[in-house]
């Protein structure tokens, strides 16, 4: 009995790899298949080579860039501001989203401006932080989090307020303050929402540092975007 | 002038939810006394505010208007109160679920902690201590819950439909266990239920309330004129559970003949 089912589970997990292995094969296949058609049809001229490049131009191109070691330099700058922006923006969320859930009242006069503050064009909003902070990382920095921030307030307060009423409730019955309602019941059982939210602002992060670089810098990969495409490189 | 005696006196409770369309009352001019160390059970349909006043009691809610006095204590008593639910935290083994009132309440003392594990092996449950929830039975979930009242050594146990999110047989073998730890501990304990079997073979007395708003209808004094307490299965099969049961059904349907 224990031997029929052993073969039975051995053939399922075959099966299983054998699936996983076709997804990634396909996967790396489309990959290939698109940098080759794109490659071909620049060299047969189907497209403008100067508009669209080829794959083996931003290799050669990416290669120069390597040689005298600036790529890595920008790449460098550019994470580093993307990794400041995103801990200010976690820090910083996290709390006023506390102070959001803590407060009923607060919640309520805040989350329109919250709303509106976050629909607002940010990349229309650099050129100001620069009149305000100078051409400088700071700019770059508080572009990103004004990028990142609000969006991520209003969605850590939305999941702070849906945890259940009745584990809150628990606490109270076993004489909890407030503060262990958030310890031991709101923050812990949000940790998966919190974690997904804080993923989602890393990515905006780096786009709010490129959008900073495009306007007010002199190193980073923002910057040498709009380099390139100025020498049309 | 609430009898001296009395552990818990309830005088003149009233209690309205307001919302913007209108004003509900849900418990109206509650009176009734608990004597130290009984088993009072509440009894009545849904809707009759039988949760809010476990509520108002265990000071969850703010008391309205009427009064609570403990006049056998000079302090108000330590409260215990168990859900219906058992709201045990998924991201804690049962053991953390068990001491989350002791850690809230700065008690993780020595004491406290072998008390928490001798309980914990009374009930079966100390194998269970590293696993998690998920991995428990309803009616060990509903033990652990029960552990995790008691862990604070109340002295007043307050229990909302505890048995109600189980099945029938576990339900038994539960409400059982649970109350031979109450009447072993001696705590005062007021039960909340709408299920009248479970009502009459636990408790030393029956408070029935009527509905909307709720109000005290009969207090109904259980006693199967035994040596001792009988084990809510063996009270089940008395002669005289029948009897109670039909007086209690006509109290709570006095429309019907």
């Amino acid at each position: 009995m224990k031997n029929r089912s052993s073969s039975e589970q051995a053939l399922y997990i075959k099966k299983l790899q054998r699936h996983q292995k076709k997804v990634l094969f396909i996967q790396i296949f489309l990959l290939i298949f698109f940098i080759l058609i794109w490659e071909i049809s620049s060299e047969m001229g189907w497209i403008n080579s100067f508009i669209f490049s080829s794959p083996s131009r931003m290799f050669r191109a990416g290669m120069d860039l390597m040689k005298n070691g600036r790529l890595l330099i920008h790449i460098g700058i550019t994470l580093a501001e993307t990794f400041a922006s995103f801990f200010l923006v976690a820090a910083f969320s996290i709390f006023i989203a506390v102070l959001l859930w803590w407060n009923h009242t607060l919640s309520e006069i805040l989350e329109p401006y919250f709303v509106i503050l976050n629909s607002l064009p940010k990349s229309a909003m650099a050129p100001i932080f620069i009149v305000w902070l100078g051409n400088n990382m700071k700019t770059i920095i508080v572009t990103a989090i004004s990028v990142a921030i609000f969006g991520s307030i209003l969605n850590l307060f939305t999941s702070f307020i849906s945890t259940d009423p009745d584990k809150i409730k628990l606490i109270r019955t076993l004489h909890g303050s407030r503060i262990d309602c958030l310890t031991k019941v709101v923050l812990p059982m949000n940790l998966p929402s919190i974690l997904s939210i804080l993923k989602v602002d890393i990515g905006l992060c780096l786009i709010g540092v490129v959008i900073g670089e495009f306007l007010a810098a002199k190193e980073g990969l923002g910057y040498l975007i709009i380099y390139g495409s100025q020498v049309f490189r | 002038m609430p009898p001296k005696k009395a552990f818990l006196s309830v005088r003149n409770l009233s209690y309205s939810y307001h919302s913007k369309s209108g004003e509900t009352h849900a418990l109206t001019d509650i009176n009734f006394d608990l004597i130290p160390g009984e088993f009072a059970a509440i009894v009545g349909p849904s809707g009759c505010g039988k949760s809010t006043l476990l509520d108002l009691i265990a000071g969850l809610v703010p008391i309205q208007t009427g009064y609570l006095l403990y006049p056998a204590n000079t302090t108000p008593p330590s409260i215990g109160y168990m859900l219906q639910k058992d709201h045990l935290l998924e991201y804690r083994t049962i053991y953390k679920n068990i001491i989350l009132g002791l850690e809230i309440q700065h008690q993780m003392t020595p004491e406290n902690i072998v008390y928490v594990k001798s309980l914990m092996k009374e009930y079966g449950i100390a194998d269970f201590a590293r696993a998690y929830p998920r991995q428990l039975s309803g009616g060990m979930r509903q033990r652990a819950a029960l552990i995790r009242t008691l862990a604070g050594k109340p002295s007043f146990l307050l229990l909302d439909e505890p048995f109600s999110a189980l099945d029938y047989q576990t339900r038994l073998d539960v409400s059982s266990d649970i109350s031979n730890i109450i009447r072993h501990q001696k705590v005062t304990t007021l039960l909340v239920t709408h299920d009248l079997s479970e009502a009459i073979s636990i408790a030393d007395r029956v408070i029935i309330l009527g509905k909307r708003p709720g109000f005290i209808r009969a207090i109904i004094d259980i006693d199967f004129e035994t040596k001792g307490r009988l084990s809510p299965k063996e009270a089940r099969l008395h002669p005289k559970f029948q009897k109670y049961f039909d007086l209690i059904w006509k109290e709570l349907r006095p429309d019907e003949k």
